[in-house]
């Protein structure tokens, strides 16, 4: 390492010679520096949050863009249920139970409604009241009660009544 | 954060002005404007700096460099004209003579020198720091100063 020694007569006679004064613009470096000292930290905070905003802006808007684009007018189908209707009752004959099945098609909505039942705070079920029915007690009753009313019920007149239509339904031996 | 004051400003354009201007008039014709924005940039630095004056002498000499590179491609032929009418050091006391052959004996010097022997002797550089500078060792920078004080004691008389 090479010491900083002491100048030679040689170069403190050429070190006497003085560059000449700069024609700065002293008023301007000044007017900066005082500039520098109260602008700096709002201009950080600008130049930080203005990306995290449009980041988070331009997400949003690609995300709802993308949904909007694949999922309008689409209903998803959660589960698919089978509800046995019950067996229908009637005294005049033992009848099967039936055979008919129900299907209920749970259907939970696309993301766009999660979305927005998240935004207003209600479930998308909640929101929907044209279907009443969804709920699988709500659905058998509904059921049970069209079967009534299309099949009513006729109590029986006499047990003798009843012992004939048996014996007389019954083939003989 | 940059806390770099008005007085503190003041005091260094004062002490490294001159010098930051001779420094750049080895590479450019235009060493003011060099030396400002060099302070206008350090005036924007968003932190403090390491080395406050290694710092300025590397962004001046980039700075100069790059104009160098501009001049010589727009005014190559006005170059030499404008050069000589721009005294590098102040005269006074008689020492008009020493400051013109001065000027006349670096001119003739290697770029490597002219710059080595203004960062160590008007710019007060340490060794270390002209090295760092110049990108070169110490004992580089060290032999490129001797060099360059042994052309001009052959040139200046009465040494």
């Amino acid at each position: 390492m090479i010491e900083d020694d002491q100048p030679t007569s040689f170069e403190a006679r050429l070190a006497s010679l003085r560059p000449r004064s700069p024609r700065l613009q002293r008023d301007h470096l000044m007017f900066l520096a005082g500039q520098a000292s109260v602008v700096y930290w709002p201009r950080y905070r600008t130049n930080v949050a203005r990306p995290v905003i449009l980041s988070v802006v331009a997400t949003m808007a690609v995300t709802f863009l993308v949904l909007t684009a694949t999922e309008s007018g689409s209903r998803i189908v959660d589960q698919v249920a089978s509800a046995a209707t019950t067996p229908r009752v009637s005294h005049d004959r033992p009848v099967s139970p039936s055979q008919e099945d129900v299907q209920y098609r749970f259907e939970v909505g696309n993301s766009l409604g999660w979305v927005f039942s998240f935004l207003v705070g209600k479930q998308p079920d909640e929101s929907d009241t044209a279907k009443p029915e969804r709920n699988l007690v709500q659905l058998r009753e509904a059921l049970l009660k069209e079967d009534a009313q299309a099949r009513p019920f006729k109590p029986p007149q006499d047990k003798h009544d009843a012992a004939a239509e048996t014996e007389s339904s019954t083939p003989g031996p | 954060m940059n806390r770099i004051g008005q007085e503190f400003l003041s005091k260094i354009l004062d002490e490294h002005g001159p010098a930051l201007v001779l420094y750049a008039r080895q590479w450019c014709d235009t060493p003011e404007d060099v030396v400002q924005e060099a302070f206008v940039s350090l005036l924007r630095q968003p932190r403090e700096v390491d080395n406050l004056v290694g710092w300025l002498y590397r962004v001046v000499r980039n700075g100069a460099i790059n104009a160098s590179r501009k001049a010589s491609r727009r005014f190559r032929h006005e170059r030499s004209a404008a050069r000589q009418g721009e005294p590098w050091f102040e005269c006074r006391n008689g020492q008009k003579m020493d400051a013109e052959m001065l000027v006349e004996v670096m001119e003739d010097l290697p770029i490597e020198q002219r710059e080595t022997l203004v960062a160590r002797l008007w710019g007060g550089l340490s060794w270390e720091e002209v090295a760092r500078l110049t990108d070169t060792s110490s004992s580089t920078a060290h032999r490129r100063f001797q060099t360059a004080l042994a052309v001009l004691r052959e040139r200046f008389p009465d040494t």
